[in-house]
């Protein structure tokens, strides 16, 4: 067919259009008489967003894939490891209220129930403590490995932490250098169409007319070519989740070789919650609020006050922060025509959980996975897509939603309004009448590749204190000899790894200093 | 505790050195670090693997002299019955470091001395060879181990080359070696590296020749030929213990 997709252009040069760049790169790049040839078009005036520092362990895969090297993910980006998330303060905001998000499953989670195994067991633990072994390590700053175990694997799954502008210049780099994708520093004015209603050119202000049979939006919150040129609507989530603003601060440690946080820590506010991501060099800190609930000054004070635990009063009021303001939602549609938005261009609900980056992974992926040959078969390709996206999004919306649902604070209107029954998605409301009566299960997650697992979604239930009632199956009764075998063995296998594990700066600082063996 | 010292020959004039035939550490020793150079005579006796530093998780290429959590099976009353013992256990309690010179023209350099674990067990002041004669002057001892310590020097940047080459091409895969004794008892030898004879077979004519252009060729076909060296050290093995059990109660 004469239509072949040959020239693929991504606008934008944020992670998303690097991680994109690099993932296609390095599917279709192999070729380059033959395959396919990948530009990427940035603005030299307008700054990536830059305040995505937490990432999912799917990133691990997704690096390994382009082919950089982790070593050098550690030397360049400023990288730390990052094993899941403590809440804090999210069920009734005491000084004991705490639980973690870890990424390794529980101990026997496919073979047992174990919330009623905990729930009647006398193991004096929280859930996710007693069948997992990550939180116990988090809780002393381990790092997830050791100096000898290869590039990108574990002994307990691990995400990064990192400077997203370094993570930006690492990838251009390679993707320039090592996969061959053309770099084009302009901007762009306008997209120009076919009679047909594709997008033929983008019209830049210096280097002319760029054509390509398919365009790539990873424009930012611009969302200039599936927002701006083809005016596809917006649907907004503000009435589900209410975060539509965000004061960040880059912290630095008190001591140069203060203990770097191997999870992110999420302290809920009054009117929003406090991320706290370590990386090597300095924390990257942050507030992110309702502004129909509070002002930006009343959470600047929050914030404040929170760095001033560990930085002291006078140096926290001297730090600078950077207000960014968004819109909690996404495009109605992700692909339309011969343009597919990636990123902040598709849409973004809020930081919880650091959702946005990996969807970008699972968005690249399924691209490059599925690349249409010509634009005939384009429009088939596109209709799974934005079924398959619609429903990722719905995912995210309803297990951020989670998080506010389960709390317990009443100390003002931001909490009660986040319990209100129309607040709540329809499905996450059937949902947890379902579970009830039963714990999450693979049911209720049908896909291989699920955004977050059903035992993501125990953690936060049960860390939360939900209750699922108990019926006299096999699976649910008699089973406490093998759930006190599992609870033993995670016991045991976390006070080894506390005792063998290095700390997580130990582990980086070697890592930069020796870099490690990719076998 | 090791107490390093810079060998001076008036500090150290009265120090000896007993024969290693006396230390009787070296039969606890199951492993021990090679260099490239070393490749070629140790392959005739030692299964040679990579194992990793523990403490900076780099390879290093290690010769097998006996099973995890065993014994050295080449010490034969205390004298090695191969005819290659690695550099790094010849070495004796002696190390090399470097200290930044200035030259005339005031350039700084980094010169090679050697050091001493002085609290090691194998040096006294009564029995065993000197290292300076009476005028303070080096004895062959002393020579010998300064060359030896010279080649351990070169020989680790040569094992750091030789390491990025082999990782260049993917050729490093873990090996995996199950055990079981002729006794019935059941070992596994885990940590251990080889090079893969697949990945090998399948780089293009290009690196290959590339390989052997950088003398790194030779180096992986002592690495597979060596394995075969297991089976002896299995024979050694099964023979000891053979010894010891008609032996019970000596
Ligand atoms: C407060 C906050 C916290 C967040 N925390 C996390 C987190 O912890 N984890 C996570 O996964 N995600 C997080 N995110 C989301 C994350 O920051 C983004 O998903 C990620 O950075 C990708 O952004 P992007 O590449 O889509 O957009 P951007 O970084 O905004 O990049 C847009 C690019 O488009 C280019 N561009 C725009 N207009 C033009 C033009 N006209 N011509 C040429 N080029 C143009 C710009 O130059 C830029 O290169 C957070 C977001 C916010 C707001």
């Amino acid at each position: 067919m004469g239509n072949a997709v040959k020239n693929i252009i991504i606008l934008g040069g944020g992670s998303a259009g690097w991680l994109t760049a690099g993932l296609i790169a390095s599917e279709h790049g192999i070729d380059r008489a033959r395959g396919m040839n990948i530009t990427l078009v940035e603005s030299p005036d307008i700054p990536i967003i830059g305040v995505g520092e937490g990432t999912w362990p799917t990133m691990r895969r997704t690096l390994k894939k382009i082919g950089v090297s982790e070593s050098d993910l550690f030397k360049e980006c400023e990288a730390s490891f990052k094993q899941g998330a403590k809440f804090e303060k999210w069920v009734n905001g005491t000084a004991d209220d705490f639980y973690y998000h870890p990424l390794v499953e529980p101990l026997g989670y496919s073979d047992t129930e174990l919330f009623y195994q905990w729930k009647n067991g006398e193991y004096n633990t929280s859930f996710g403590d007693a069948f997992c072994f990550q939180g116990h390590i988090c809780e002393h700053g381990r790092a997830p490995k050791l100096i000898t175990t290869p590039e990108y694997s574990g002994i307990a799954n691990y995400a990064y932490h990192l400077n997203a502008y370094k993570l930006g210049e690492f990838l251009k780099k390679h993707c320039i250098n090592k996969l061959g994708v053309n770099h084009v520093i302009d901007n762009v004015l306008k997209a120009c169409s076919h009679d047909n209603g594709d997008i033929a050119a983008l019209e830049t202000e210096n280097k002319g007319l760029l054509k390509a049979d398919l365009f790539i939006d990873c424009s930012g919150l611009s969302s200039i070519l599936l927002g701006k040129h083809y005016g596809i609507p917006f649907i907004s989530k503000r009435h589900i989740l209410f975060n539509d603003s965000a004061l960040a601060a880059q912290v630095p440690y008190r001591e140069p070789d203060d203990a770097i946080t191997s999870h992110t820590i999420s302290t809920a506010q009054k009117n929003g919650w406090i991320w706290d991501i370590g990386l090597p060099s300095r924390r990257g800190v942050g507030h992110t609020y309702s502004s129909a609930h509070t002002s930006d000054e009343q959470a600047e004070i929050e914030l404040r006050q929170y760095i001033c635990h560990s930085l002291g009063e006078q140096r926290s009021a001297e730090l600078s922060l950077r207000k960014i303001s968004f819109e909690p939602g996404h495009r109605e549609v992700f692909w339309h025509r011969n343009c597919v938005a990636v990123g902040m261009a598709s849409g973004f609900l809020e930081p919880l959980e650091a959702s946005a980056l990996v969807l970008v992974e699972m968005a690249a992926n399924r691209i490059s996975e599925e690349m249409p040959a010509n634009r005939t078969v384009m429009d088939i390709v596109s209709k799974r897509y934005n079924q398959r996206f619609l429903y990722n999004w719905d995912a995210i919306v309803d297990f951020l939603k989670l998080h506010y649902v389960l709390s317990k604070r009443t100390d003002s209107q931001y909490w009660l309004d986040n319990v209100s029954k129309e607040s709540i998605p329809e499905r996450l409301r059937e949902l947890m009448l379902l579970w009830r009566y039963q714990p999450p299960n693979r049911h209720d997650f049908p896909y291989a590749e699920e955004v977050f697992p059903s035992a993501s979604w125990q953690y936060v239930l049960y860390g939360m204190g939900f209750n699922s009632s108990q019926r006299p199956t096999r699976k649910a009764m008699n089973r406490s000899a093998l759930s006190d075998k599992y609870f033993r063995e995670t016991q045991e296998f976390a006070a080894r790894c506390v005792s063998k594990l290095p700390s997580n700066r130990e582990l980086i600082d070697k890592i930069v200093q020796f870099g490690m063996q990719p076998v | 505790m090791a107490k390093v010292e810079l060998l001076n020959n008036e500090k150290h004039i009265d120090l000896k050195i007993t024969p290693d035939e006396y230390w009787t550490n070296f039969y606890k020793v199951t492993h021990a670090m090679v260099m490239p150079a070393e490749f070629m005579e140790a392959q005739r006796e030692y299964p040679i693997f990579l194992r990793k530093d523990t403490n900076t998780g780099q390879f290093y290429a290690s010769v097998m002299l006996g099973f995890s959590a065993d014994k050295n099976l080449f010490l034969d009353n205390g004298r090695w019955s191969t005819r290659h013992v690695p550099l790094t256990l010849k070495k004796g309690p002696f190390l090399i470091g470097f200290q930044d010179q200035e030259d005339e023209a005031g350039a700084k350099e980094k010169i090679a001395h050697i050091y001493v674990d002085i609290d090691d067990e194998r040096l006294n002041q009564k029995n065993g060879k000197p290292l300076f004669d009476a005028s303070g002057g080096r004895t062959p001892a002393l020579e010998e181990v300064s060359g030896i310590l010279g080649n351990i020097h070169l020989g680790v940047e040569q094992t750091r080359s030789f390491i990025n080459a082999l990782n260049k091409y993917d050729l490093i895969e873990p090996f995996s070696l199950e055990i079981e004794f002729a006794s019935g008892e059941k070992t596994k030898v885990t940590g251990i590296y080889s090079v893969s004879e697949d990945r090998l077979s399948s780089l293009s004519p290009d690196d290959l020749y590339q390989l052997k252009n950088d003398g790194y060729l030779k180096y992986i076909y002592s690495m597979i030929f060596s394995i075969n060296n297991v089976k002896s050290l299995i024979d050694i093995r099964n023979a000891s213990s053979a010894n010891e059990a008609n032996q019970p109660f000596d």
